[in-house]
């Protein structure tokens, strides 16, 4: 600033200038041009000294070249133009009184070293860049590896510890998942459950729409269904299941799996058979009270079972609290009549209780 | 199960990224081959689009200075993108020394990067977080711990809300995040627009096609469309302008045509 008019200072400062507003435009610097020009002057004074220096040295302009990229004028143009004024204004504006013959011929080495360091330096910052954006790629791989993780282990602790049975089959109806609780509802044998297929599952006494259901499902006509379902467990037994399946389907929306939630509803229903066969019959005599109790009676009854051997396994005792005949019999939509003095004595069945013969028996 | 909230869906590389292609308009690497050809040929339609966003540099240059000099040393910096040169920390923190930065973004990539150029510094921070929900962001540790929120803030949306659709409410999410803010805080905000394009509108709507076939849609809005962003506060001189019109330091007719289109505005709170 304090450079004497066309002094050599004031000389390299328009020689600054001219480079500056010949690579501006190509440039992708944040910085305003007079900024920009300010970062060239330290290189145009060198460019400026290895001009009138006694031996060519290819390493100070090799410098100034890979500076430029440095000053993200990573565009090749930013060259080209750089040593187009090189070229023209250095000489003129920075050999003093040189020998212009030699001038001429250290200025074009000048330029063949700067066009050297810039594409080395080009060459060196792709890389490094290319690196640390794929170094980058690969982290935040690392990181969503491990939510993903630790999103998995909980879902696991969650599928394990579930006290409903869950099982995974794909379209096919190939079994592919199960849980604790699926394979212990099955009587705790693995093999029994996982490997096996979905329509092996068939039951005497599925309900005509199960399977139709099913069809829709994995055909993605239907995203879940929910229905009572009988499964015969490996030693012949019954098992009676609430049971929700639902279509499992990819991030494009196209099925892929299908998921099955279980409760195990025997007991349950073993208990409703109960109340329904004393709200039914007499208590006293064990006749059937009303012609309608007995249709129901069967069709409810699991089938799959002989209901002789199960009613043979029945306990009967004759301590029963009296508010289950009088007030809270349950209503069954039967007209049901009280018992009758006239009955004939007889053994009432058994209140239910978990861990009876019963149970065990229907394990 | 769901996935938590900060974990990205996936890391899918082969899909062109806004930042990364942000990158490469501005003659950086950090990005991949599905980036360069999305930038490629949306320039097809907008050779100057690498002058936008050089324009939209050097305008955050000197609004982020420009709150340094009123006396701002936070700042808060959703959209940053993929960390080149003249990052808001480093400008920021020449200015004046001691500034913190919290960076927001919602790119994996983008942020693992911007983590491994922040180390070592203590004032700046990135967060994994969307624009779109601002309790994560100002629920974020490093906004708790470099941010005091009682004091003003510089919140910088720059060249980040024309990614987000009107049915995703832009507005509401620039109105949550500013009401946290302290009284004396500014909104530093850059927007595209059709408005200013030195081409035929047609030609531009190329380039937003592209940005909708990679999933990433442009929403070019009105002047008046991003005023409203600006509702509520006090514009700082000269208002919302063409980005070389903002407090320009060179003379703006020396500036690349490009350089004008969309608008560029710093708002403060009251």
């Amino acid at each position: 600033m304090t450079a004497e008019p066309d002094g050599p200072e004031d000389r390299l400062r328009r020689f600054a200038t001219i480079w500056s507003r010949a690579v501006f435009p190509v440039t992708s610097t944040s910085l305003t041009r007079p900024e920009f020009e300010e970062q060239l002057l330290p290189l145009a004074r060198r460019l400026s000294e290895a001009l009138r220096a006694r031996s060519f040295e290819a390493e100070t302009p090799k410098e100034v070249g890979a500076a430029l990229v440095g000053a993200h004028c990573t565009d090749p143009d930013a060259l080209a133009r750089s040593l187009d004024c090189v070229d023209a204004y250095l000489v003129l504006y920075c050999g003093e009184d040189g020998p212009q013959e030699e001038l001429r011929t250290r200025c074009s080495r000048l330029q063949h070293a700067m066009a050297a360091g810039f594409a080395q330096e080009l060459r060196e910052r792709t890389l490094a860049e290319q690196e640390a954006i794929a170094q980058a790629a690969l982290r935040a791989q690392g990181v969503v590896a491990q939510a993903l993780h630790a999103s998995e282990a909980r879902f696991r602790a969650v599928f394990e510890g579930a006290a409903i049975g869950i099982g995974i089959a794909d379209l096919e109806g190939n079994i592919l998942q199960v849980n604790g609780a699926l394979v212990r509802m099955f009587g705790g044998g693995e093999q029994a459950v996982r490997g096996r297929n979905v329509s092996e599952w068939t039951h005497a006494d599925d309900a005509p729409q199960v399977w139709r259901l099913y069809d829709e499902l994995v055909r993605g006509e239907r995203e879940h269904y929910h229905v009572e379902k009988a499964f015969y467990r490996p030693d012949g037994t019954v098992l009676w299941t609430n049971l929700t399946v639902s279509l499992l389907r990819d991030a494009d929306g196209q099925p892929q799996y299908q998921l099955a939630l279980m409760e195990d509803t025997t007991e349950r229903r073993l208990l409703n058979l109960r109340l329904r066969y004393e709200a039914t019959h007499d208590a006293l005599t064990g006749l059937p009270t009303a012609p309608c109790s007995s249709n129901a009676w069967r069709r409810s009854w699991p089938p799959g079972r002989a209901s002789a051997s199960a009613c043979a396994t029945w306990t009967w005792t004759a301590s029963r609290p009296s508010t289950t005949a009088s007030g809270t019999r349950p209503a069954t939509g039967c007209s049901s009549r009280s018992p009758t003095a006239s009955s004939p004595a007889r053994p009432r069945p058994a209140r239910w209780s978990p861990g009876s013969a019963v149970t065990s028996s229907w394990r | 199960m769901e996935r938590p909230a900060w974990a990205p869906r996936s890391i899918d590389i082969s899909v062109p990224s806004v930042s990364r292609i942000y990158d490469y308009y501005l003659g950086g690497s950090h990005n991949f081959e599905v980036d360069r050809e999305a930038a490629r040929r949306a320039m097809e339609f907008m050779p100057g689009l690498p002058k936008i966003m050089q324009a939209n540099r050097a305008f955050t240059r000197r609004a982020v200075r420009y709150a340094a000099d009123a006396g701002i040393t936070q700042f808060l910096d959703i959209g940053s993108g993929i960390p080149t040169f003249g990052n808001v920390h480093e400008v920021a923190q020449t200015a004046r020394p001691g500034a913190r930065v919290v960076y927001v973004d919602h790119d994996p990539v983008a942020v693992a990067h911007s983590q491994v150029v922040l180390e070592g510094n203590a004032d700046a921070a990135v967060v994994a977080a969307d624009l779109l929900k601002p309790r994560d962001i100002l629920a974020s540790p490093q906004v708790e711990q470099l941010l005091d929120l009682e004091r003003p803030v510089a919140l910088l949306l720059v060249a980040i809300l024309h990614f987000v659709e009107d049915t995703d409410d832009p507005y509401a999410a620039v109105a949550e995040l500013t009401a946290a803010l302290a009284p004396g805080s500014l909104l530093v905000l850059t927007h595209a627009s059709y408005e200013g394009i030195p081409l035929p509108p047609g030609r531009a709507e190329g380039a937003v096609d592209v940005y909708r076939d990679i999933r990433n849609p442009l929403i070019m809005r009105s002047r008046d469309e991003i005023a409203r962003f600006f509702e509520g506060y006090d514009m700082v001189e000269p208002g919302l302008v063409p980005m070389p019109h903002w407090r320009p330091e060179t003379a703006p007719e020396d500036e690349d045509p490009y350089a004008f289109s969309g608008f560029a505005g710093v708002g403060r709170t009251s």
